[in-house]
């Protein structure tokens, strides 16, 4: 049975992946399929405008969005990351170099000696704790604009993750098992809203497409008032969906977000976001 | 307290458009505090002046119904090089104001 | 969207508009004190006597009143109330039509300014949102009806 991600989500079956399966699973041939099933249910959208959430399936929510994006609230928080950032410059120019502009873009990759994830946020912190610093909090605050100054300065630039090895491709079939699986009480995927029911809505809620979901974290959220990271969204859906939730930068969210950055390829960077 | 006010404004043909974004609670005082069943306290911007080449264009009062964090966009006669002045004060006495040369 | 790096050369460290903090300046002129009355009326109708005299407003399709079908977030409604095909335009009101106090906000033009403001306003439950333009001595309104919902799926 040729083991293709559209297959997979039409039976809501749970794909195990065992080094075997990974290596037929085709990562460029799951997001292609993906582009082609939204293009599909909606003819009009080009694959660009997906990072643009809920909003691209709304002229009257598009309108709200415009008009706060406009001068936008999230301002104050890209300085806040700036003078954080310039508070340990010297730490923080050792590991990422002297160019704030290049460093969102490199992010996820697949460490091939860790043989793990590493993630924007996690690379933050670690650069903090090597170099003898505190730790910034998971979800929010410090870490989060930090985030946002970096995401600011990559705007425009493209979603550039690499799939190289086996290693690799099962940490991207693990991400992608987690997004397809039913869970919690709800017996809820991230599949069955973000990608079947994308465009309609749940409850007074639009559903986003799962295309484009990364590109424009970390995000000022209205509802929190302030930003959260990509985690923190993770980790609030599956409290919503009554589904028990895993850590801020857990190896099951590091292995999500590297499959939903793979499956963003060559969108534009827009974080940090203002959404609902 | 000084209040913080971020500004921008372009003219285009004689008309400015004139754009503020104000770091303020704009909290209304009909809000309730859960924990202490009072409300919280009424701080709230309620004057703002707007100013070009020193002289008054717009005059405006505000409640707390206007949203945390306010915007507010307006437009004047003025070209590029004109000084557009807002200033602003709240109910509790605290004041702001920005300076703008228009582009 | 090009249109979003626009963004990137306005940020306050990097803007080409010089942006002088001018301080604590007191406004030039006096203010007309916060009309305390108006704001604390409990009805439009009563709102709008206080501030105009007179809440006899003519509906008017020159008032551009551009407001959400459905709020996405009620305590940030974007409302902006475009008169600029009006001449004489003298003030601009906004109202939320069932909030507790309904005067949401007053502005006050002189002849150097156009009648138009843009903001964002708070609305706690569907209703009409109401603008009021006094213009060559007359009062012409538009209004809106906007649907709050409670959202917030997701933390």
């Amino acid at each position: 049975m040729k083991n293709t991600l559209l297959i997979a989500l039409s039976l809501g079956v749970s794909v195990a992946a065992t080094s075997v399966m990974a290596t037929t699973i085709d990562p460029e041939k799951d997001r292609q399929q993906l582009v082609d099933y939204f293009k599909a249910k909606n003819p009009n959208i080009t694959p660009d405008e997906y990072i643009n959430g809920a909003y691209i399936y709304s002229a009257d929510k598009m309108a709200q969005w415009e008009a706060a994006e406009d001068f936008p609230p999230y301002l104050d928080e890209i300085d806040a990351g700036e003078e954080l950032y310039n508070k340990d410059l010297a730490v923080f120019t050792k590991c990422f170099g002297s160019d704030v502009s290049k460093i969102r873009v490199k992010y996820p990759y697949f460490d091939e000696v860790a043989k793990q994830v590493v993630t924007l946020e996690g690379d933050i912190n670690k650069c903090r704790t090597d170099a003898g610093l505190k730790a910034y909090k998971w979800k929010k605050g410090a870490l989060a604009q930090v985030s946002a100054y970096l995401a600011y300065n990559a705007r425009g630039q493209k979603i550039n993750v690499k799939i190289e090895s086996d290693a690799a491709k099962a940490a991207y079939a693990e991400g992608r098992d987690f997004f397809i699986k039913p869970r919690g009480q709800l017996n809820l995927s991230c599949a069955k809203c973000h990608t079947y029911n994308a465009g309609r809505q749940a409850r007074s809620n639009t559903l986003s497409a799962s295309l484009g979901h990364v590109t424009h974290f970390p995000v000022f959220r209205a509802k929190w008032k302030a930003l959260g990271t990509l985690h923190r969204r993770y980790e609030g859906c599956q409290k919503n969906m009554r589904a028990k939730p895993y850590k801020a930068q857990s190896e099951t969210y590091r292995n999500l977000e590297f499959y939903q950055a793979y499956t963003s390829q060559g969108l534009e960077i827009n974080g940090p976001g203002y959404r609902e | 307290m000084s209040i913080k006010i971020r500004m921008r404004g372009k003219s285009k043909d004689g008309i400015a458009v004139v754009k503020a974004l104000v770091k303020h609670p704009m909290e209304s005082g009909v809000r309730m505090n859960k924990k202490t069943n009072k409300p919280y306290p009424a701080k709230f911007i309620d004057n703002v002046e707007i100013t070009v080449n020193g002289t008054k264009a717009v005059d405006a009062q505000w409640s707390g119904a206007v949203s945390a964090n306010p915007y507010v966009a307006v437009k004047v006669k003025a070209e590029s090089g004109d000084e557009i002045v807002i200033s602003l004060t709240d109910n509790t006495g605290d004041k702001g104001s920005k300076k703008l040369k228009l582009k | 969207m090009k249109r979003r790096s626009f963004l990137k050369g306005t940020l306050a460290t990097g803007a080409a508009a010089v942006a002088v903090n001018a301080g604590l300046l007191v406004p030039n002129t006096v203010l007309a004190s916060w009309n305390k009355d108006a704001f604390n009326s409990k009805t439009p109708e009563d709102a709008l006597s206080t501030v105009y005299g007179s809440s006899n407003a003519t509906i008017s399709g020159d008032i551009k009143l551009k407001a959400p079908a459905i709020a996405e977030n009620g305590a940030v409604t974007p409302i902006t109330v475009d008169a600029s095909g009006i001449s004489g335009v003298e003030s601009i009101a906004i109202l939320a039509e069932k909030n507790p106090m309904p005067l949401v906000c007053e502005y006050s033009f002189a002849a150097s300014a156009i009648g138009f403001v843009s903001t964002r306003i708070k609305m706690g439950q569907t209703m009409n949102v109401v603008a009021i333009v006094k213009a060559g001595g007359k009062l012409l309104k538009a209004e809106q009806e906007v649907k709050v919902t409670i959202g917030g799926c997701g933390g």
